[in-house]
């Protein structure tokens, strides 16, 4: 139909309809990162000039023992983020995929923390882990195991106190997620396996886990790129303290621009946040498709 | 989602042990929240005499609420982000389906890559992006403005409403569209006449997804804005959490608060929510 095409194919009506989103998303986005990459070859406090100083800002990046210690913390957020929120978060899924009562309640009560501002969470949870009144000391405390009360928020649990808080905040959305793909699992398939006798752990390992391993890629690569840019929790309940044992590569990112108003060198971490998160979500994508071949 | 449960038969032993297993993690995992509450309308002291006890009766302390509310300005961050999530949550639905309309529904050679170009925003991690923002915002005397704040959290609810409104309109059959071109509707009309009123299931989806997005957002306010008055809430909070010291169950009071709001939209939308969630991972 010649009048359809030529009704759809206006030039100038596509032109109105995609310009206000293609105008703002590359303003806000894809500029700035390039911008970024510019900024990070100056020297600048945004009061005297900016000098060029060539790759200068990276080669002090590299030599900031506390830049090295935050790409190590995240390194440490990220693994155990996975560990706690993949494996628990499977966990309930399987645990409530099979039960029949009360499943809204417990899909409600692990989900509501997600929805809570991080503001909220860092706020309540630096109470938690707080030493004198917290939740987790006056609990260990009522309960006579005041030996082994802590400084939660301290150089040596801090990493650990910050993914428990975040897999508090999480691992809801991700058994979300594998709740809908288990339940997406066509009933054949099942059946078939029954009928082959797996059972239990064998459905999990031989069944399940297989047919919903593209919903496991895709929290995968959330909990890898969330842990990547991994802010909220660690300045709301640490500022990246104490001593710099929680700091991220986003809040070095977040204190060298802001706070020290070192905008090239912030920029220079920046631009390696953004080709450490390409990398990545371009490695686990090429891994994770190769291994689903197999299957 | 029940089929599941009726082909996997469980011994009724194992059925009990992983009933109580939800139940204790559930409690676990609500426990934080429901001792925030109690705690939020003790006397500070009363808090510091006995973190873990029940609050006394005679001694309930709603004015606590009444100062977070009133005394430390909750309110009007309440107010401020208010503004700010309706009206990014406006604009992201009116640029987002105008971009997936023309990306699905017209027809031109570069509309996957385009449609591509704006999926690839979904991974970028906001703080690469915040320096340069900053550094413009004031040049252009954007900064500590309503207005600064909507342009990014409006661009980076894009990515998503895109995605998902692509898929929504895939859905919809050509021949609406036939049928109103032949009797005379440009495309605009069509779009404005047809398409809209057909998207709004999505867009309440969208709009419950981006509201909470921005209601929540802590970073891009942090950076962008400077003055008591015009703080969000998160940055608020965040602003009061040095000065606590003897008002610790206010600060309790005022987190109750904080949390109300996005509690109330979730079970009041929660299956739109998870919809949207579950559409935006998808792609992730």
């Amino acid at each position: 139909m010649k009048q359809l095409e030529k009704a759809f194919g206006n030039k100038l009506a596509i032109a109105i309809f995609i310009a206000p989103a293609l105008i703002l998303f590359t303003l806000v986005i894809p500029l700035p990162i390039l911008h970024s990459f510019y900024m990070s070859l100056f020297k600048w406090d945004m009061l005297s000039t900016m000098t060029y100083v060539g790759f200068e800002n990276y080669k002090e990046l590299f030599s900031d023992g506390i830049f090295l210690s935050s790409i190590w913390h995240t390194i440490e957020i990220t693994v155990l983020s996975l560990i706690f929120q993949v494996t628990l978060g499977l966990f309930l899924a399987l645990c409530i995929v099979n039960i029949t009562k009360g499943r809204k309640y417990f899909q409600n009560a692990f989900f509501i923390p997600n929805i809570l501002s991080s503001a909220v969470i860092g706020i309540l949870w630096f109470f938690v882990y707080n030493y004198d009144f917290g939740l987790i000391n006056s609990i260990l405390k009522s309960i006579g195991l005041d030996s082994l009360q802590q400084e939660w928020l301290s150089q040596k649990y801090v990493i650990l106190a910050l993914s428990i808080t975040t897999c508090w905040q999480w691992v809801g959305y991700h058994m979300i997620l594998y709740i809908a793909a288990i339940s997406g699992i066509s009933q054949d398939i099942i059946e078939a396996a029954i009928v082959d006798g797996a059972q239990g752990l064998k459905m999990v390992t031989k069944i399940i886990i297989p047919q919903i391993r593209p919903v496991l890629r895709v929290s995968i690569v959330l909990i890898i790129t969330g842990s990547l840019k991994y802010f909220d929790m660690a300045w709301i309940m640490t500022e990246g303290g104490p001593d710099f044992a929680s700091e991220t590569i986003a809040t070095y990112i977040y204190r060298t621009a802001f706070n020290k108003l070192q905008y090239g060198l912030g920029s220079a971490a920046s631009t390696f946040l953004f080709v450490v998160s390409i990398l990545v979500t371009v490695l686990i994508n090429k891994f994770a498709a190769k291994r689903e071949e197999v299957y | 989602m029940k089929v599941f449960a009726k082909y996997i038969k469980l011994s009724p032993v194992a059925k009990v042990v992983i009933f109580a297993f939800l139940t204790f993690y559930s409690i676990l995992t609500l426990f934080p929240l429901i001792w925030l509450v109690y705690n939020s309308v003790k006397t500070n002291n009363d808090f510091l005499a006995n973190p873990f006890g029940l609050p006394q009766l005679s001694k309930l302390q709603l004015k606590n609420y009444y100062d977070a509310w009133v005394t430390m300005g909750i309110q009007r961050f309440t107010i401020n982000s208010l503004i700010i999530s309706s009206v990014s949550v406006i604009f992201s639905l009116i640029i987002s389906s105008m971009a997936a309309y023309a990306i699905e529904r017209m027809i031109w050679r570069s509309s996957q890559k385009v449609l591509n170009y704006f999926l690839s925003g979904i991974m970028v991690p906001i703080q690469i992006i915040l320096i340069p923002l900053f550094i413009n915002f004031k040049k252009l005397n954007l900064l500590d403005s309503r207005i600064g704040l909507l342009i990014p959290t409006v661009a980076f609810a894009l990515p998503t409403s895109i995605f998902i409104l692509t898929g929504f309109y895939k859905t919809i059959p050509r021949e609406l569209e036939e049928a109103a071109l032949l009797d005379g509707c440009s495309v605009y009309k069509i779009f404005y006449k047809i398409i809209l009123p057909l998207t709004m299931p999505a867009f309440v989806t969208i709009a419950v997804f981006n509201f909470l997005g921005a209601w929540n957002d802590l970073l891009i306010p942090l950076v962008l804005i400077q003055t008591p008055e015009k703080m969000t809430l998160p940055v608020g909070l965040l602003n009061f959490r040095g000065m606590y010291g003897a008002e610790l169950t206010k600060m309790f009071a005022a987190v109750v608060i904080s949390a109300i709001p996005s509690i109330i939209i979730y079970f009041v939308l929660q299956d739109k929510l998870l919809k949207g969630m579950i559409a935006g991972a998808v792609k992730g």
